[in-house]
């Protein structure tokens, strides 16, 4: 998250804070790739996340009040927007039907291997969906956000070594499970 | 020198630091072929992991947002709207004094108290009248006893060997 965007999220937030409500929406435009991003990650299609996001925003819309400008208003996005992703796969019975539901998806694929763009992205989609939950977090923060590991310790609430190791184990573990499947 | 851990080529590909400075790994990859091999490997497969962002048109955006903002739509509302019904309901409702369940259920409580100290202590009684009842009979028999024995014996034996046992 570059540091103009972020003032811009704290200007925004006074304003709304302020009684405007029209920053609220200034505030969703500038935060939903991000949010939309990471959600997408963790639940695979494009519905859910969208479904997700609006979640997300509720909660921010809800909670903005309670929100204190000591700590980064995207590191509490973050929190957010991760937390639901993962509420989210709790009550669909989570990755047993993602996998299942990529597994099958990967069966229809194989068939047409030609095809190795969508294939490929989907295996790894699969991989990432059977990775332990840490590891997960911390590989689309970084993978995909390109957050810093210190970033990531404040958004999770871990140590930064711990997020590193994570890391190490994540990045190793896709690409032992992607060896000689693409 | 050792050859760094796995976890220094992912942080390396990231450009995050760690134990070691980004230069010493960068001189160890051009001296060690078993790690740039590896390393290779590892930078070649995590590049291909697709980073593209997902969009949504500016139409769905606006409808998310519009949805997000919007009191009706929040989560828990229901729960607030049957508060508010149940404190309605509860505000309407009649004293519990006028309802007639509330009159039978005292009854029955009143009628339960009176008669349960008799109930509880009947059988209590019961046994301990039946113990003394047989206590005597057991007398009795001993009296009969002494009376077949002093015929038995005569009353003058029977007083010389028995007195303490008579029984008045």
């Amino acid at each position: 998250m570059h540091i103009n965007k972020e003032e811009a999220f704290k200007e925004l937030i006074e304003s709304f804070l302020g009684g405007n409500p029209d920053a609220f929406v200034k505030i969703a435009t500038l935060a939903h790739a991000d949010i939309l991003n990471i959600v997408y990650r963790y639940l695979g299609n494009l519905e859910d996340a969208k479904d997700a996001l609006q979640e997300v925003l509720i909660k921010i819309h809800r909670n903005l009040q309670s929100f204190r400008s000591a700590s980064r208003f995207s590191t509490w996005m973050y929190r957010i927007a991760v937390n639901t992703a993962l509420d989210a796969l709790r009550k669909r019975k989570s990755q047993i039907c993602l996998k299942d539901r990529y597994l099958k998806d990967t069966k229809e694929l194989s068939s047409q291997k030609e095809n190795i763009e969508p294939y490929r992205e989907m295996m790894i989609k699969s991989a990432i969906a059977q990775l332990p939950r840490r590891q997960k977090n911390v590989f689309i923060l970084k993978h995909y956000q390109g957050l810093t590991i210190e970033e990531i310790s404040n958004v999770l609430g871990c140590s930064a070594s711990s997020v590193k190791t994570h890391l190490s184990r994540a990045a190793l573990a896709l690409r032992n499970k992607m060896e000689g499947k693409v | 020198m050792r050859c760094p851990s796995k976890k220094d080529w992912v942080l390396f590909y990231y450009q995050e630091k760690d134990s070691l400075p980004r230069e010493i790994l960068q001189n160890h990859l051009l001296s060690c072929l078993a790690c740039r091999n590896d390393y290779a490997a590892l930078s070649g497969f995590l590049s291909r992991v697709e980073r593209k962002n997902i969009q949504i048109s500016e139409f769905e955006l606006d409808k998310i947002i519009a949805t997000a903002t919007k009191p009706a739509a929040r989560p828990y509302e229901w729960i607030r709207r049957l508060k508010e019904q149940i404190a309605e309901n509860l505000a309407r409702a009649k004293p519990l004094i006028y309802k007639p369940q509330f009159i039978m259920i005292t009854i029955v409580i009143a009628i339960l108290a009176a008669i349960a100290p008799f109930t509880i202590y009947k059988p209590v009684r019961l046994a301990q009248e039946d113990i003394a009842e047989v206590e005597v009979e057991l007398a009795l028999d001993d009296n009969s006893n002494l009376d077949i024995l002093s015929e038995l014996l005569g009353p003058e034996d029977f007083n010389e060997n028995y007195s303490g046992l008579s029984i008045a």
